[in-house]
């Protein structure tokens, strides 16, 4: 089981550093615009419309979120005795996961377009998320 | 994805995709070796485990390992982040060859840090 903790705690990390990337390039004055791999405009998303949802803005939840799943792979570690959080993060990874497909659904549907660091976002909650069946 | 407009997007993806695909071997050992060090320890070279305590041990490596993790992801001087990993790697290898069965995919992220560091080298 250690193993399963250690990847679930491993994907967390690059989700965090995933989401944090695009929260310090959003938040920061500094800061350079947003930088695809493959010279795409992911602007054209993070800054839409659909950007902002539950009145926080999608990479803060997205960040929040990891953060969270850390804190709760870090728990189950050492407080092995409450299962209960296992069944927590299994629903909680699964709810990341449809909002996930949800903001997918989104990029291809509304904006008709792609954010390469929210495709990255969903495939770390997808790999959460197999992770959690294992834990 | 404008992936076929400009050839040169095919190796920012390949330059992602190694770092990325270094990053992670380095993040989860950090992990594992904090979370469960009695499994990891058997890793360290005997000559150090006579010098220092184990606890110091697992600490630097995974110290080194979130820290070259990082840098990796970051894609900051990303040729100088190659060449540390493809350092790391090879000390790993030479130093567990008796455990081939267990460290033989090390060769492998070895080569693919080698060749991180030739695609950045002239950049």
């Amino acid at each position: 089981m250690s193993a399963a903790i250690a990847s679930f705690i491993t994907l967390a990390l690059a989700g965090i550093v995933d989401a944090g990337y695009l929260v310090w390039k959003h938040y920061s004055h500094k800061a350079e615009p947003l930088v695809c791999p493959l010279d795409h405009d992911c602007s054209k998303v993070t800054e839409s419309k659909w950007s902002t949802i539950f009145l926080v803005r999608n990479e803060v939840l997205g960040l929040l979120f990891y953060v969270a799943m850390l804190v709760a792979g870090l728990a189950v570690f050492f407080m092995p005795e409450f299962s209960w959080l296992k069944l927590l993060i299994k629903f909680a990874v699964g709810g990341g996961l449809l909002f996930s497909l949800f903001l997918i659904w989104v990029q291809i549907y509304k904006i008709k377009d792609y954010c390469f660091y929210c495709m990255i976002s969903a495939l770390i909650t997808l790999l959460l998320f197999v992770n959690s069946l294992f834990i | 994805m404008k992936l076929k407009n400009n050839p040169e997007n095919y190796s920012k993806l390949a330059s992602f995709t190694l770092r990325v695909a270094l990053a992670i071997p380095f993040l989860y050992a950090a992990v594992a070796a904090t979370l469960q060090p009695e499994a990891w320890i058997g890793f360290m070279p005997q000559f150090l485990q006579n010098l220092f305590p184990s606890s110091l041990l697992l600490g630097a490596h995974s110290s080194l390992n979130v820290i070259l993790g990082l840098w990796l992801l970051s894609g900051w001087k990303t040729k100088y982040a190659a060449a540390l990993s493809a350092l790391t790697l090879l000390t790993i290898t030479l130093t567990n060859l008796g455990a081939l069965d267990i460290i033989f995919r090390d060769i492998g992220l070895l080569l693919a840090a080698v060749s991180l560091a030739l695609l950045h080298y002239k950049k």
